[in-house]
C-alpha cells in the first residue's frame, strides 16, 4: 500500500507513537483521579503533552492547552460558546465542515449574521475584501490556517490583526497546519488555535483540542468531574478544567506527546521541506501528463503536502477507486467536507483526487504515483 | 454513596487537631511577624523542622486550584533540585479533590518565588505535621 492520504489522517506515525499508547494503555490509572503511582503517570503524561504543545504553538503557558475529542470538537466548542443572538462572525469559503457548520447552525437558530469570504478559482483570498467584511458587531473570525482541499496557507498573522483592529477574536484551525507548518500564536496574535492530534503531529485519532492566548475566555459546554473543587457546584473557572470535564483520553495524549516530541526531535521546517520536496516532486509529475488539472497550491506565504487534481473530466471518485483497487494507492477523493470550496474551484460536481503526502513517504512512492496516473490518463 | 464521602468535622480527631493548629499558628506568622516584599510576605516557616510534638516533622503542602498548576511546579522544582512529592490534598485543607505538592517548609520561599516566575498558581500553603503517618488525614 502507498498512503497518500495524511490530510485525513497520518497513517504511518513515528514507531514512538504506537510504543507510547500500548505502554499508557498497560500503565495509566485515571488521569486527574486519584494521586497514586498509576494516577500520576497519566497526569503528568498529560501535562506534558500540555507543555509540550504550548512550546511548539507559542501558547502562553501549558493550562492554557485544552484537550478535546478532536478540532471538530474543539472548534464546535469555540464557536457555540462566544456567538450568540445579535452577533457577526466571519469566515472563509476555504473552511471545512467542522468551522461551517456549527456557524450555519447559529446562523439558522441563533440569528448569528455569518460572512463568508469567497475564494478566488485559483484558491487565493483577497484581504482587503476580508477587511471590508467588518462589522460593528463582528465578535469572531474563524478560518482555517490550510484549505484542506487544495492545500493552501492563509495569512493567518495579518487576518489576526484586521480583526483585532475591529475588535474581534480569531479562531484558526489549524487541522492542516499543526505539526506542518510552525504557528506562533504569540507573534501572529492568534487568539484561540484549534488542533488535530492525528494528523501532522502524529498523534493518535481522538486527540486534539485548544490553545487559548491569555485573556480569552470561553463558556464551558460541559460539566462534570474534573478531580478537583469537586464541592463546587459549578464547573471551575480556571483553565483547563473548566473546558475539560469527564476523564481525559490519557493513552491517546501519551501518544501525541510522543508525536510532538518527535516533531520537536526533527525539527518542523525539517520535516516541513521534505514534504514540499515531496510535493512539488508530484505536481511537476502530475502536470506532465495530458488531462490532469490541478488545483491551487501556490499560495503567496506556502503550502501544505497536498495536490489536489482531476484526470480530464473523469469522476474524482472513479479515479481514486482505480488507484486504490489497481495500484494500491490511498487518496481522497469527493466533497472533502469542503462544500464552498469545490463550489469556489468548480468542482462540485466533479470532486477533486486529493493527493495528500508525509514526511514518511519517499520520492519512489511519488513517482509510482505519477506513474498510476498517467495510466489512468491514458486508459 | 455521599454517605461514604469523608466529611469535613474535624472533632475528636487528633490528627486534624494538630492540623489545625500548627495551620493557624502557619498563618499568624505568615499574616504578621514576616517581613513584606512587593506586597507578599517573605515565608520563613517558623514551623520548619520544628516538631508539633517531640519527633515529629512538619511538611508543606502546597495547594492548587487546578491539577495543571501542580504538575508544573513539581516538574519545575524538581528541575531546580527541590525535593517535592505530589499528593492528595487533605481533606481538611479544602472542601475538594485535588492534588497538592508535599515540600519542605524551608524551600516554600523559593518555590513561591518559582511558582511567580513561572506563572504558575497557588491556591494556599499549609504546614502539616508528618505527612508519612498512617494516621494522617482521610482523603478524597
Amino acid at each position: 500500500m502507498i498512503y497518500f492520504d495524511n490530510a485525513a489522517t497520518t497513517r504511518m506515525k513515528p514507531p514512538q507513537v504506537a510504543e507510547a499508547v500500548a505502554a499508557a494503555i498497560n500503565d495509566f490509572g485515571g488521569v486527574g483521579r486519584g494521586v497514586h503511582e498509576a494516577s500520576l503517570d497519566a497526569g503528568l503524561t498529560v501535562f506534558r503533552c500540555r507543555r509540550a504543545l504550548a512550546t511548539l504553538f507559542n501558547a502562553p503557558d501549558a493550562k492554557r492547552v485544552v484537550f478535546a475529542a478532536n478540532v471538530t470538537e474543539a472548534l464546535n466548542v469555540v464557536i457555540s460558546g462566544l456567538l450568540h443572538r445579535g452577533d457577526h462572525a466571519i469566515t472563509t469559503a476555504a473552511s471545512h465542515n467542522s468551522v461551517l457548520r456549527p456557524l450555519f447552525r447559529k446562523a439558522d437558530e441563533e440569528q448569528v449574521d455569518v460572512s463568508i469570504l469567497s475564494v478566488s478559482r485559483d484558491a487565493s483570498i483577497d484581504y482587503d475584501e476580508y477587511e471590508r467584511l467588518f462589522k460593528p458587531t463582528t465578535r469572531l473570525v474563524v478560518v482555517t490556517h490550510a484549505s484542506n482541499l487544495t492545500g493552501d496557507v492563509y495569512d493567518v498573522a495579518r487576518m489576526a490583526r484586521i480583526a483585532h483592529e475591529h475588535g474581534a477574536l480569531i479562531c484558526i484551525d489549524t487541522a492542516q497546519t499543526a505539526g506542518a507548518v510552525p504557528l506562533d500564536m504569540a507573534r501572529d496574535g492568534l487568539d484561540i488555535v484549534a488542533f488535530t492530534g492525528h494528523k501532522s503531529l502524529y498523534g493518535p485519532q481522538g486527540t486534539g483540542g485548544l490553545a487559548l492566548a491569555e485573556g480569552v475566555d470561553i463558556p464551558s459546554f460541559k460539566e462534570g468531574g474534573t478531580g478537583t473543587h469537586s464541592y463546587d457546584r459549578r464547573q471551575p473557572d480556571f483553565y483547563p478544567e473548566h473546558l475539560e470535564a469527564g476523564t481525559l483520553n490519557a493513552h491517546g495524549i501519551a501518544g501525541l506527546l510522543a508525536g510532538v516530541s518527535y516533531l520537536q526531535d526533527k525539527g518542523i521546517d525539517s520535516l516541513a521541506a521534505q514534504v514540499h520536496e515531496l510535493t512539488e516532486r508530484f505536481e511537476e509529475g502530475a502536470l506532465g501528463i495530458e488531462g490532469i488539472k490541478v488545483y491551487g497550491g501556490h499560495a503567496d506565504i506556502g503550502r501544505t503536502g497536498i495536490v489536489a487534481l482531476n484526470v480530464g473530466e473523469l469522476d474524482s471518485g472513479t479515479v481514486a477507486d482505480a488507484l486504490g483497487h489497481d495500484y494500491g494507492i490511498c487518496v481522497r477523493a469527493g466533497a472533502h467536507c469542503a462544500p464552498l470550496m469545490h463550489r469556489a474551484l468548480g468542482t462540485d460536481t466533479q470532486g477533486a483526487v486529493r493527493f495528500s503526502f508525509s514526511s514518511f513517504n519517499t520520492p519512489e512512492e511519488v513517482d509510482a504515483g505519477i506513474r498510476a496516473l498517467r495510466e489512468i490518463a491514458r486508459a | 454513596m455521599l454517605e461514604s464521602l469523608p466529611t469535613n468535622n474535624m472533632s475528636g480527631n487528633l490528627t486534624l487537631g494538630c492540623f489545625q493548629l500548627a495551620r493557624l499558628l502557619f498563618l499568624l506568622g505568615h499574616a504578621f511577624f514576616l517581613p513584606v516584599r512587593e506586597g507578599h510576605p517573605i515565608f520563613d516557616c517558623p514551623f520548619c523542622h520544628v516538631p508539633a510534638h517531640p519527633g515529629e516533622k512538619i511538611d508543606c503542602c502546597l495547594t492548587f486550584g487546578s491539577h495543571a498548576d501542580a504538575f508544573a511546579l513539581h516538574e519545575c522544582a524538581r528541575a531546580h533540585g527541590y525535593s517535592t512529592r505530589i499528593s492528595t490534598t487533605p481533606r481538611a485543607i479544602q472542601a475538594s479533590c485535588g492534588v497538592g505538592l508535599l515540600v519542605e517548609c524551608g524551600d516554600v520561599a523559593h518555590l513561591e518565588e518559582l511558582a511567580r516566575r513561572e506563572r504558575i498558581d497557588m491556591e494556599d500553603i499549609v504546614p502539616l505535621p508528618c505527612q508519612i503517618d498512617p494516621r494522617r488525614d482521610k482523603y478524597c
